[in-house]
């Protein structure tokens, strides 16, 4: 109950950053309120010396991030999962293979370890910090090479949410083109999310969707990557690989999906699927105030070359999603 | 987090979570939702 409690008053900040951020953004054209959220977050973090009694709650925001985008099933029939995800997934794949071969090339090229390489382009084509974590443990790297990678993916993820919205829209995308850019380039998935969301709410449920294919494909490609390592006498065997799947398979898919069928089975009324749908926006709120909370610049500390290797690994994956999505989707 | 004595990982609570405000919308607890 005690610790229940402990939770309060982070989770109270959340609300009330996100909530800022909604009642600014009408005074602000051409915004939404994700960035508005994120930056008051990030000036309170970074300006103000927070309270410990906040960190607690304010940590909670994945949690809320999750259960936003299993309500959002309910925004989403199950045709279009399958129209929009059959494509996310083909597209994600050609991502992932690129922005595994991008950052091994970068590191060999400049005599980083092929581990720390590997998990550059985990975190750049999967899933940002938890497929990283995954990966870690799987091919056995190093916890240093783990902190440089994250580093890396999180410095990115942050100026992501900013950069693509304006560079979206010098282009002209369209709402589901820039969802599918944001969905397979964004690397967290909390920032992907609110880059999505940054351009609009139609973008913002295709970035998530796009996002959810890679997410479970996360399971697949560390298990590769665990053999082939194993292979080369690098890393341990890996035994039961079907539990090894399930392990990292991202259970809130399951949620998400098992949404989007009962909505589809007609088995909700207009309001409330609506009313689950407004639900999934508050979460988000609280989430993208939760990136701003805990975005330490001082943090954000790659080191040069992790940095160099991030940064050109990010490029090449943008442009080449860009050129997928501009050839293939209207 | 426990649940009834079981580990329960964070994709799960926000399965449940999530479950947990669609029955509250279904069973009228919660209403309209504004955003």
């Amino acid at each position: 109950m005690k610790k229940g409690l402990s939770y309060l008053p982070g989770i109270a900040l959340l609300l009330a950053v996100g909530y800022a951020g909604k009642l600014v953004t009408p005074y602000i054209p051409h915004t939404e309120y994700v960035i508005w959220a994120i930056v008051i977050g990030m000036l309170i973090r970074n300006l103000l010396p927070l309270p410990k009694v906040f960190l607690p709650g304010i940590n909670t925001y994945e949690l809320w991030l999750k259960t936003g985008i299993v309500l959002m099933g309910a925004r989403f029939a199950l045709k279009s999962v399958a129209a929009l995800g059959g494509v996310g997934l083909a597209l994600v794949v050609v991502e992932i293979v690129c922005a595994l071969l991008v950052a091994a090339w970068l590191a060999r090229r400049f005599g980083l370890s092929e581990k720390l390489g590997t998990l550059i382009g985990v975190g750049n084509g999967i899933c940002g910090v938890s497929a990283i974590i995954g990966a870690t443990g799987a091919i056995e790297a190093k916890r240093e090479e783990a902190s440089y990678a994250i580093a890396v993916v999180l410095l990115f993820g942050a100026a992501m949410i900013f950069v693509y919205p304006l560079v979206g829209h010098w282009l002209g995308l369209t709402e589901t083109q820039f969802g599918f850019w944001a969905g397979l380039a964004v690397d967290n998935t909390a920032e992907c999310v609110a880059t999505g969301f940054a351009y609009s709410d139609a973008a913002g449920k295709v970035a998530t969707l796009v996002k959810l294919c890679r997410n479970a494909l996360m399971g697949l490609v560390i298990l590769a990557l665990a053999v082939m390592y194993a292979r080369r006498g690098m890393a341990s065997e890996v035994r039961d690989k079907a539990r090894f799947l399930w392990d990292r398979f991202p259970k809130f898919v399951l949620g998400f999906l098992a949404f989007s069928a009962v909505v589809s089975l007609g088995l909700l009324t207009k309001d409330q699927v609506a009313a689950i749908g407004n639900l999934s926006k508050w979460m988000f709120l609280l989430t993208f105030a939760g990136v701003g909370l805990t975005t330490e610049v001082a943090h954000l500390k790659a080191g040069i070359v992790p940095f160099v290797i991030g940064l050109v690994s990010e490029v090449v994956i943008s442009l080449v999603s860009l050129g997928m999505i501009v050839a293939f989707i209207a | 987090m426990t649940l009834f004595g079981r580990r329960v990982t964070l994709d799960w609570w926000s399965v449940i979570l999530a479950t947990a405000l669609a029955v509250a919308v279904v069973a009228g607890v919660v209403d309209k939702v504004p955003f």
